[in-house]
């Protein structure tokens, strides 16, 4: 008998596969569709104080090997993105890993407060969007220090175990993943998107994204992602870390889990396969351990 | 291998329907099917989904009504004006014989075609394809509602199909052929419902309320395919923008035609959309229904 069940800080997973932030989780029937197809875990979208409409489109181009993006962390704000999480839990007990986005600890801790009484699983937070520097300069996941204040004031008004999610685009990531671990944070979630990059309609003359650039995901990063990840193992990285970036396939999420990720992100695989990706790669999995004679999902973890 | 190509390309022939609403036509050989929309920018801010109204695999039209500040921008533009598209996306209106859908063979098929306003568009290249497809044209009827006379579109272009054409808009002064004075729906209830059970598939398209106010006029077994509009953003089904409740339908790959079964699932038709945040707007009354998006 094979198992893709696994345990995730204390919480019973059906799937190593979590829908990340950004992708189908505006409202709980996206939730729902995606839960319905087999995902371990859901993340809502970034939620911010107040509502936010995002960019103007076009908001995503596709690339070769991926896609761009810029969002602009688009959400209906903390208040209406906790109520769509109790419509989910009203039909579901799959569970939510609340995300979060502030620009400072003040803020983050403030949300975070507001998450205290949600019925959330877990709390992410995005310390690393990369289509809001014109707004709000570099990622926070730039500076060790900055990473350090925010999760050391999160956590002490928060009853949720926390998840930082941290960006490829810094110039130390292991410095900064280990900053993390040592303020507190119960898990570690990478990559966000690469980048950002530029695609340029040359008919137009014009970049093709409203906003100019975008955030890089889809199969051409994942050979970052899982460097990330192998390298924050390497750097001492003890806690549990959810491994995503362009994993498309089971043999994808499997190689996630041999370079060190406990939770494997299925975000842009959803443009290629469907919100159906969650069932197949669930099953590839499955069919990778009875091939291997594993047995559980622990048996391929950091196996490299 | 990208397989969501952009066509970016100049603006072949531009019509005026009426003072608000104009078809922009393409040189653009996209595949396409009656109830599809595609994706249209001008890289100045905003790209808005809007429904093909023709295609003949060569050239491709969108008819645009003047609704907010994007829309305001493209009809400042001239034939030869470069914008740029994405599609054809979405789920199409069953054609008999050509996809799946109730066992009616195209001879005894009697669809009601219900547009509102700015709904009718789409129903002319389904109305074009029926026909295509064997639909005796006497078998088509198709109820065009506005606010005003002024409002009904496209009436020369189904004229010319030579369909069975009625215009309902309250401001008819007098009852004539091809008029009615009142809604879609009370047109829908004396004309193709009628005394003898004419039609045997409805199709609509237009503002959820009108689209809703149909349904009580419906018999049980009556299959019908709505078109619906919800806030997008991709387009191609990842961001969950246009997602409705509860089933997570995603108007853009799963609809934008939905069918009965579909249509009775959801708890916000009608009731509420989602807004470019993804937050709640209620419907209160007609005027919150608008082509272009709930502006936040």
């Amino acid at each position: 008998m094979k198992e893709l069940r696994t345990d995730f800080l204390g919480v019973k997973l059906s799937s190593p596969l979590v829908l990340p932030a950004g992708v189908l989780d505006i409202s709980f029937s996206s939730y729902k569709l995606v839960s319905g197809y087999g995902a371990g875990l859901i993340t809502t979208k970034s939620l911010t104080k107040e509502a936010r409409k995002g960019h103007e489109g076009p908001v995503v181009t596709e690339v070769e090997g991926g896609m761009l993006n810029c969002m602009g962390l688009c959400n209906p704000g903390i208040f209406e993105g906790l109520e769509e999480i109790k419509r989910f839990r009203e039909i579901s007990n799959v569970p939510v890993n609340l995300s979060i986005f502030a620009t400072d600890a003040e803020g983050f801790t403030e949300l975070a407060k507001e998450a205290n009484s949600s019925k959330a699983d877990f709390l992410e937070l995005n310390l690393s969007c990369p289509n809001v520097s014109d707004e709000f300069g570099v990622p926070l996941a730039a500076s060790e220090k900055t990473v350090a204040e925010i999760i050391s004031s999160v956590k002490s008004v928060c009853r949720l175990p926390v998840i930082a999610k941290l960006s490829p685009n810094v110039t130390s990531f292991t410095r900064v993943a280990l900053a993390a671990a040592d303020a507190g944070a119960d898990a570690l979630c990478m990559i966000n998107t690469l980048g950002p990059g530029i695609d340029i309609d040359i008919e137009a003359g014009r970049p093709v994204l409203f906003n100019v650039s975008g955030g890089l995901s889809g199969p051409c990063i994942k050979p970052i992602a899982l460097r990330l990840v192998y390298e924050s193992r390497k750097a001492g990285i003890t806690i549990p870390i959810i491994g995503m970036g362009g994993i498309t396939s089971g043999e994808d999420a499997v190689q996630m889990l041999m370079a060190g990720a406990d939770l494997v992100g299925v975000g842009t695989a959803v443009y290629y396969r469907g919100p159906e990706v969650f069932e197949k790669i669930n099953d590839e999995i499955l069919s990778f351990l009875e091939r291997k004679d594993y047995h559980f999902i622990s048996d391929i973890k950091r196996i490299i | 291998m990208i397989k969501d190509k952009r066509i970016t390309l100049p603006i072949a022939e531009i019509i005026e329907e009426t003072a608000e609403v104009r078809t922009f036509k393409f040189d653009a050989g996209i595949e396409a099917s009656p109830g599809q929309f595609i994706m249209l920018t001008d890289f100045n801010g905003g790209e808005k989904p809007f429904s093909i109204s023709d295609t003949d695999g060569k050239s491709l039209s969108v008819t645009i009504k003047r609704v907010g500040q994007f829309t305001a921008r493209l009809f400042e533009k001239r034939i030869g004006d470069i914008v740029s598209i994405r599609g054809a996306y979405g789920s199409s209106f069953f054609i008999p014989g050509k996809n799946s859908g109730p066992n009616i063979d195209a001879a005894n098929f009697r669809p009601a075609l219900c547009g509102g306003g700015f709904g009718l568009p789409p129903l002319y290249l389904l109305a074009k394809k029926l026909l295509k497809a064997g639909v005796p044209a006497g078998n088509i009827k198709v109820i065009s509602a506005g606010r005003t006379e002024n409002d009904l579109l496209f009436e020369k272009q189904f004229g010319g199909l030579g369909v069975d054409y009625t215009g309902a808009a309250e401001s008819v002064a007098l009852m004539s052929p091809g008029r009615f004075k009142g809604t879609a729906a009370g047109a829908f209830a004396e004309i193709a419902k009628g005394v003898t059970g004419l039609c045997n598939f409805v199709y609509a398209s237009g503002p959820d309320l009108m689209m809703k106010s149909l349904m009580p006029h419906f018999s049980e077994e009556l299959e019908y395919q709505f078109l619906f509009e919800r806030y997008m953003k991709c387009a191609i089904g990842i961001c969950g923008s246009c997602v409705v409740d509860p089933s997570g339908i995603r108007i853009c790959k799963e609809g934008p035609a939905l069918w009965k079964a579909q249509v009775e699932q959801l708890k916000d038709f009608g009731v509420y959309r989602r807004k470019a945040s993804g937050s709640i707007d209620y419907f209160t009354d007609r005027m919150a229904v608008k082509a272009e998006g709930a502006g936040e």
